[in-house]
């Protein structure tokens, strides 16, 4: 991996991590992304992972749109690695464990993700679409 | 040693087999690969998951894994439920005994004890009408099912589910289920005779789980860990019979030995081909008899290069298998026990011709999500990955994953064959595809049990079929028959033709009922060793 790829791993690593769980990411797990990425092969780069490293606010929206089309799997496959990172550190563990709530706060929480979710992936889509044909 | 008998496999057949030779006196040599994990097990603290999740600094290198593998690359596919520290189990069957499809993926094990080492423990008996292409009667096998579950520690219920699956006289009390499968049950109970008059029942599964202390096993400690760890030694693994009968002067382990092929002597032994998986060179060893348990596949591989049968076709079965996962509305914005095991916590049967039997029947087990980690479910969801992660706080009290098996028979397009190779020892090819007939059934049946947990509300999200083979229960090579053609078994498993060649695992049943059916193989390999012990006297 060159310097500059190992640089854009660490960055992406803790815009990841903000988008997950809006925290910074601490240095050891910043690291243990970067060889999560070289054990999985994810090293490499494509056009929405670029477009996602010089804006990481893009992300909630390529994401989103990944999810609902089925695209975008470089993107999702290195938010899954950077989740599964934070989810297995005792430091986060908050974040991951079920959250106390009322039936109807449950069912108005599930809605309101849904409905955030959807939003977004509307917005997502057209972007998503135009990064993988290389016209952003 | 100077072998009586010689067990190839140390799975749950070869280890029960093996056992049974030895109570009898007879010595007995068993050849393994004997795969192992070096690598997980001391890592992985003897500590309730939410404990581990909140203190242990290490954690990722046991839930990802050192190379990352826990984390998965592609959607649910056959053996997604192996997490790092059980990965070993089919590790080296890949590479050392590969097996080729478009239709089917197999998962094979030569891990010490097998498959045995990530079997849900399951106690499923057959019964009559599953026997019925059998030449084995219930009356025949009933001692087996006792002796072998006196041998592993059966727990279990009397319920709805006795009447498919009786309690052995030496079963423990049953494990107990967590909060949401405690109001699945309860909202069974509450219209019950309704759901029983539609042909559903639903009760607390036996497992070969031990609940109170023996020897040096169990009781289970509830610590949610079943998928990671054998901390408390409750579940059964085939590896703690070897290590027993290691104790024994009667028994011999050779390991790491992959059993090309046998060839009978005529003075009436047997004699066993290997390579020395390790040291690459070539073996023999000699007895008066063989069982062969090398799992399915392995013996198929084993018995139609040993008989020369390539380009032969011999039938392959299956259990048809679906993923639902289900949101039990009743536990929406509840709390869960913390206290619970990562099994089956419950066992639903829908038997849509009574008159039929269990033949035909649907079963399905239902397991709570929470040990196998959130970041596993994260791209199975139409969801943007952080909106899914506040998503799964929610409903992660309330979400289960419903396992749903179906039942299967011989038909001419589900069957494996041994290509002869230039320098090789063959390769296995398998073609396994369902007709039509069989998908509308099975489709069929996936949607009446659903609509039974939709009564119960449990809500099924969706469907999730990881393809032909995710059961990981094979079987129907060398059908068992009381008159035996080429390439079939006889009573005693004896493999047609040959004078001391017994299969002892999956090989050799005709029809596989929608149940696991690892209690019926230990209690069949009991059965032919006891036979073969008594004959060889």
């Amino acid at each position: 991996m060159t310097t500059d790829g190992g640089a854009r791993l660490r960055r992406e690593a803790r815009a990841l991590t903000r988008y997950l769980l809006h925290v910074e990411c601490p240095d050891d797990l910043v690291e243990r992304y970067v060889e999560g990425c070289a054990a999985r092969s994810l090293t490499g780069t494509d056009a929405v992972t670029a477009f996602a490293d010089q804006h990481p606010g893009a992300i909630a929206l390529l994401d989103a749109a990944g999810a609902l089309s089925g695209r975008a799997t470089g993107l999702r496959t290195r938010i899954q690695l950077m989740a599964a990172i934070l989810e297995t550190s005792p430091r986060f563990v908050a974040a991951f464990f079920p959250a106390p709530s009322s039936r109807p706060g449950a069912v108005l929480r599930l809605a309101a993700y849904g409905l955030a979710s959807a939003g977004r992936a509307v917005i997502g889509f057209p972007l998503l679409v135009a990064l993988e044909r290389g016209t952003p | 040693m100077n072998a009586d008998v010689i067990v190839v496999g140390s799975g749950p057949a070869g280890a029960n087999a093996a056992a049974a030779l030895v109570e009898r006196g007879r010595r007995v040599l068993m050849l393994d690969v004997g795969d192992a994990d070096s690598t997980y097990e001391p890592l992985v603290p003897a500590q309730p998951f939410a404990s581990i999740r909140r203190s242990h600094e290490s954690q990722h290198r046991y839930f990802l894994g050192e190379r990352f593998e826990g984390i998965p690359s592609t959607g649910v596919r056959v053996g997604a439920q192996l997490t790092p520290p059980r990965m070993y189990v089919t590790g080296s069957a890949a590479r050392l005994t590969p097996s080729h499809s478009t239709t089917f993926t197999a998962a094979e094990s030569l891990a010490l004890g097998g498959l045995g080492n990530a079997w849900g423990a399951g106690v499923f008996e057959f019964d009559a009408t599953e026997l019925a292409d059998w030449p084995v009667a219930v009356d025949e096998l009933r001692p087996h099912y006792d002796a072998v579950a006196s041998r592993i520690g059966v727990s279990g219920a009397t319920d709805d589910l006795s009447r498919f699956f009786p309690q052995p006289a030496s079963a423990m009390p049953p494990l107990e289920i967590d909060s949401s499968a405690e109001r699945i049950l309860r909202a069974y109970q509450a219209n019950k005779s309704s759901f029983n008059a539609d042909g559903f029942f639903l009760g607390r599964p036996g497992m070969a789980v031990s609940t109170e202390a023996r020897a040096d096993r169990g009781p289970h400690e509830y610590r949610d860990m079943d998928f990671w760890a054998d901390t408390d030694r409750s579940v059964y693994r085939p590896r703690w019979t070897i290590a027993k009968l290691r104790r024994s002067g009667a028994f011999e382990y050779v390991g790491p030995q992959l059993v090309l092929r046998f060839a009978e002597q005529p003075d009436g032994g047997v004699t066993v081909m290997t390579r020395d998986v390790d040291a690459g060179s070539s073996r023999q060893f000699s007895a008066r008899a063989l069982l062969l348990g090398a799992g399915t596949l392995g013996t198929a591989r084993i018995v139609l290069r040993s008989l020369g049968r390539f380009g032969r076709r011999v039938p392959l079965l299956c259990n048809p298998y679906t993923y639902a996962p289900v949101i039990n509305w009743r536990m929406l914005g509840a709390d869960a026990r913390d206290r619970r095991h990562s099994l089956a916590q419950l066992t639903a049967i829908h038997q849509p011709r009574p008159e039929r039997g269990s033949r035909g029947s649907v079963q399905a087990q239902l397991f709570s999500y929470r040990s196998l980690l959130n970041f596993r479910l994260l791209r199975e969801m139409p969801l943007a990955q952080r909106d899914g992660l506040r998503a799964l706080r929610v409903l992660l009290p309330a979400l289960g994953i419903l396992g749903i098996s179906h039942d299967d028979s011989a038909t001419g397009e589900k069957y494996c064959e041994l290509r002869a190779e230039d320098g090789g020892d063959g390769r296995l090819e398998i073609s396994y595809r369902l007709n039509e007939g069989e998908t509308s059934r099975n489709d069929a049946g996936e949607r009446a049990m659903l609509g039974f947990f939709r009564r119960l509300g449990a809500w099924p999200i969706r469907r999730v079929h990881p393809g032909h083979g995710s059961s990981i229960h094979y079987a129907g090579t060398f059908p068992m028959r009381r008159a035996p053609h080429e390439l079939e078994t006889d009573v005693d498993g004896r493999l047609a033709g040959t004078r001391a060649v017994h299969l002892i695992d999956g090989s050799t049943f005709p029809y596989l009922p929608a149940k696991g059916l690892t209690f019926t193989i230990m209690a069949n390999a009991n059965r032919i060793a006891d036979l073969v012990a008594r004959r060889r006297a």
